[in-house]
């Protein structure tokens, strides 16, 4: 099966259609959330909403799109509802990992650094840094992914990438 | 920063390579960006285990069993009229107390059951990509 076809299963009510875009995207899914939310449980709770949200709205879904882009939208809605309405303090662990995936032992002390740093930020800062340089979105990607302009993903950039500098100092 | 990203038009490029030539702050300026790019684009994000079918399914249960909108205001605006109006009937002689009385009723019962809330108006604040830790 692929996404189109399962979108248009879903789109008939067939769940287990759905049961594939829910194992296809949930591990992609709960890093985006694990950025935004720096918190597992909360991430766990955000993808979920997400994937009911996306469940009730694939009936709209254009099928022109492409599937995780059109959910990723969603997702990121449901996050930062989440975190207006709990407002709690992210505890800033550096023993357990939430954004960076160790990748060497060499690299681990250079992980951990940017790892903290990048917990400092604010979420929103988080969720540009990471798309642009783990997923390695362009300008125009990542327009189309937060939905604003490109001009505004360029300052966004620029401020976020300053305090990031600032954090690793 | 479009340049250390490798974004920049050919033309804008070859003014600030002119620029960077002559200016030693900000030619350290990109050498620091490019190097926190390269530190930052060295790292792959986690994937972290999960799987979600389980409750994603059972919520899905759960949705499929509540009425649907259109159900809800049948039942909410259908009974209560029906009611009133059964009512009316039954009791054939002018109701003035009654027809007082049981409007207040209605509305009462409507805007509890909406909870504080009857026109659905999303109060909620969206944040688009601004908040701060």
């Amino acid at each position: 099966m692929d996404d189109p076809i399962a979108i248009k299963r879903c789109k008939a009510g067939d769940k287990d259609a759905f049961r594939y875009l829910v194992e296809r995207y949930q591990i992609e899914a709960m890093g985006h959330a694990l950025a935004i939310l720096a918190d597992r449980e909360d991430a766990l709770d955000a993808v979920q909403e997400a994937f009911l949200d996306a469940y009730q709205a694939l009936g709209k879904f254009d099928m022109s799109r492409q599937f995780y882009p059109w959910f990723y939208t969603i997702l990121r809605n449901r996050c930062f509802k989440l975190l207006v309405r709990r407002r709690k303090n992210v505890g800033l662990s550096l023993d357990d990992a939430l954004i960076l995936a160790p990748v060497s032992e060499a690299s681990g002390e250079d992980r951990l650094a940017l790892e903290h740093a990048l917990l400092e930020l604010s979420p929103a800062e988080r969720e540009l840094l990471t798309l642009k340089h783990l997923d390695g979105l362009s300008y125009d990607e990542l327009a189309e992914r937060l939905q604003i302009p490109r001009g505004t993903v360029m300052s966004r950039l620029f401020y976020a990438r300053k305090r990031l500098r600032e954090k690793l100092l | 920063m479009a340049l250390a990203d490798g974004e920049m038009s050919p033309l804008d490029r070859e003014e600030i390579d002119n620029h960077l030539r002559n200016c030693d702050r900000c030619r350290a300026e990109i050498e620091q960006l490019r190097a926190m790019n390269r530190l930052l684009s060295s790292q792959k994000r986690l994937r972290p285990e999960a799987n979600l079918w389980r409750q994603v399914s059972e919520r899905l249960e759960v949705t499929a069993g509540t009425p649907s909108f259109s159900w809800r205001l049948l039942l909410l605006f259908g009974i209560p009229l029906f009611g009133y109006k059964a009512l009316l009937l039954s009791l054939q002689a002018a109701p003035s107390l009654w027809s007082k009385l049981v409007p207040i009723i209605l509305v009462i019962t409507v805007f509890s059951y909406l909870k504080t809330n009857p026109f659905k108006i999303n109060c909620e604040l969206t944040v688009r990509g601004e908040l701060s830790s």
